[in-house]
């Protein structure tokens, strides 16, 4: 691990494999946080798709 | 020939196009070098990223074949595109790894993890899809430009051609990114333009609702229909699977100065794709309303339609600018793309060993020429724009299982990979001569790829430690603490 993976840089994609050894929420910090922010979008897209539909 | 735009349409389109060829050319002078021309040297903020996979990522065709697809399936017809949708979250976890490769193009990737034959067949495959993508592009573009126009087809493709072609080759990806700066605020003009002048002509969305049946604004089509759930969720899973191994992959989501900039800019630049998408959702469903009676072969048609018949003078220039803007930005893109293909992956191992870096750079806008000459011949013999792109998304998952499991797996080696390419390929194609329907081709054809790449790299003998090294010591060193990468002397 070097010192920006172990602060939240590791790959998620990466550590696939590993992640039962590995996880932790600080090592992949910024992986996390984007993809969840990522998919609240996706949500925010299709609730908003939803009530065009029923304008 | 029968010219239908006014003078000042004609005054804004000249504008845009020598606009353009001018910003293309004054930036131009900065790219001196192969890498320059291939990668910009990696110096790229999170805007023009952004920019980038906005306008690598969106072409006319797509906006004309969602409206198409609104037009005889509804609102459903978005998931055309917003198959994408589901994949754009993991491009923000995605976007290190290729940033961290430290690679100009995926063959390069294969070059070291499954050796040279895969990635020379990856690069001719690639290279042809390029030609295909941008036939598509310039005919979906010319199809809707010609109607609005009144100019043939054939000169609108050629004066595209040639625009693009003069910044591209000039500049390579510098030139082509910072284009896409601009034509990405035309792609979004693009999208929205007619709304305003549509729903005022139908009388908003009430109007809308009495006039089209309630069936058009399901958002999945009903079983039986065009895009069911079963067939949504296969296109999403393919898309997923064969995003990675997308051959411009590299320009868009590796070109960032830092890791957050590749994650950030391609991400969002996809987002924004997928709001704009919903303006030619909703112009789809508007010309149900507008342009009753089209038949289904000629849904693509509408789009165009709609430009001559709901926006003012002036405003269809800027309408033509942003379709030209968007098919430009697309196009130019892939020439690049396939020039770095062609010259570091074919020429360089096979042709010219130890030649210059002139040399090089040369080789490349040469082949980008030849490319986007194939890619315009092709674009002459298309029949429809959304078949063909059902069809790209079902091809690339055949390889994307060798890349994806070729990231998370050491074991997994060359003959596996070979095997599940192959394997995986004749599944999806003896499918669908038996005539399965592409969703469920789809689904065999991936299960076999994954099965045959684990059974076969355990049976035979694993790849030599010192080419796993080159990509998994890169993947573990985050950019900027480059002085713990394991080998030196690659370009980074």
């Amino acid at each position: 691990m070097t010192q920006l993976e172990e602060n939240g840089h590791a790959s998620l994609v990466r550590d696939l494999l590993q992640l039962p050894r590995t996880f932790t929420f600080k090592r992949y910090r910024i992986d996390l946080i984007g993809f969840l922010g990522a998919w609240a979008m996706v949500a925010g897209f299709i609730v908003f798709y939803y009530w065009m539909s029923k304008w | 020939m029968h010219i239908t735009l006014s003078i000042l349409d004609w005054i804004v389109l000249a504008v845009y196009l020598v606009g353009i060829t001018i910003i293309g050319l004054f930036v131009s002078r900065k790219v001196k070098t192969s890498s320059g021309f291939f990668t910009g040297n990696r110096s790229f903020g999170k805007m023009i990223v952004l920019a980038q996979a906005l306008g690598t990522g969106t072409s006319t065709d797509q906006a004309v074949g969602v409206a198409g697809a609104a037009y005889t399936a509804g609102l459903s017809g978005i998931w055309y595109q917003w198959i994408w949708l589901f994949t754009t979250p993991f491009y923000w976890i995605l976007a290190p790894i290729f940033r961290r490769l430290r690679m100009t193009t995926i063959a390069e990737f294969f070059n070291k993890r499954y050796g040279r034959a895969y990635s020379l067949a990856y690069a001719a495959l690639c290279i042809y899809l390029f030609a295909l993508w941008t036939g598509i592009a310039i005919k979906g573009t010319a199809e809707t430009v010609s109607p609005i126009t009144g100019v043939p087809e054939w000169v609108i493709a050629v004066v595209v051609v040639v625009i693009f072609t003069i910044y591209s080759t000039a500049g390579g990806l510098v030139a082509v990114a910072t284009i896409n700066f601009v034509q990405g605020l035309f792609i979004i003009l693009l999208s929205f333009m007619m709304l305003p002048f549509g729903f005022h002509k139908v009388g908003g969305f009430a109007g809308l609702h009495r006039t089209v049946p309630v069936s058009f604004f399901e958002v999945f089509s009903r079983p039986g229909g065009e895009l069911t759930p079963f067939v949504v969720a296969m296109l999403v899973l393919s898309g997923l699977i064969g995003i990675v191994v997308q051959p411009h992959i590299m320009s868009v989501a590796g070109t960032g100065k830092t890791e957050m900039d590749c994650r950030f800019g391609w991400t969002s630049g996809n987002f924004i794709k997928r709001f704009c998408t919903v303006g030619w959702t909703l112009t789809g469903l508007l010309a149900v309303v507008l342009f009753p009676g089209i038949p289904f072969a000629h849904r693509e048609r509408v789009f165009g339609m709609a430009v001559v018949n709901l926006l003012p003078s002036g405003l269809i220039g800027l309408m033509v600018s942003s379709l030209l803007a968007t098919v430009m930005a697309y196009c130019s893109s892939f020439m690049v793309n396939g020039s770095a293909l062609f010259t570091r992956d074919l020429y360089k191992p096979l042709i010219g060993h130890h030649k210059s870096d002139a040399h090089y750079l040369m080789v490349a806008r040469i082949s980008s020429l030849v490319i986007m000459a194939a890619g315009f011949s092709l674009g002459l013999k298309m029949s429809s724009v959304v078949g063909s792109t059902v069809q790209f998304i079902s091809i690339l998952p055949i390889i994307g299982i060798a890349f994806w499991i070729g990231i998370i797996w050491p074991r997994a080696n060359r003959y596996g990979a070979w095997a599940c390419t192959l394997g995986s390929g004749s599944v999806f194609f003896g499918t669908k001569l038996y005539g399965l329907p592409n969703a469920w081709s789809s689904l065999y054809c991936m299960v076999t790829g994954v099965v045959l790449i684990v059974v076969v790299s355990w049976l035979t003998k694993p790849e030599p430690t010192a080419s796993l090294e080159r990509i998994f010591g890169y993947l573990k060193v985050p950019v900027g603490e480059e002085n713990l990468l394991p080998q030196g002397g690659d370009e980074l």
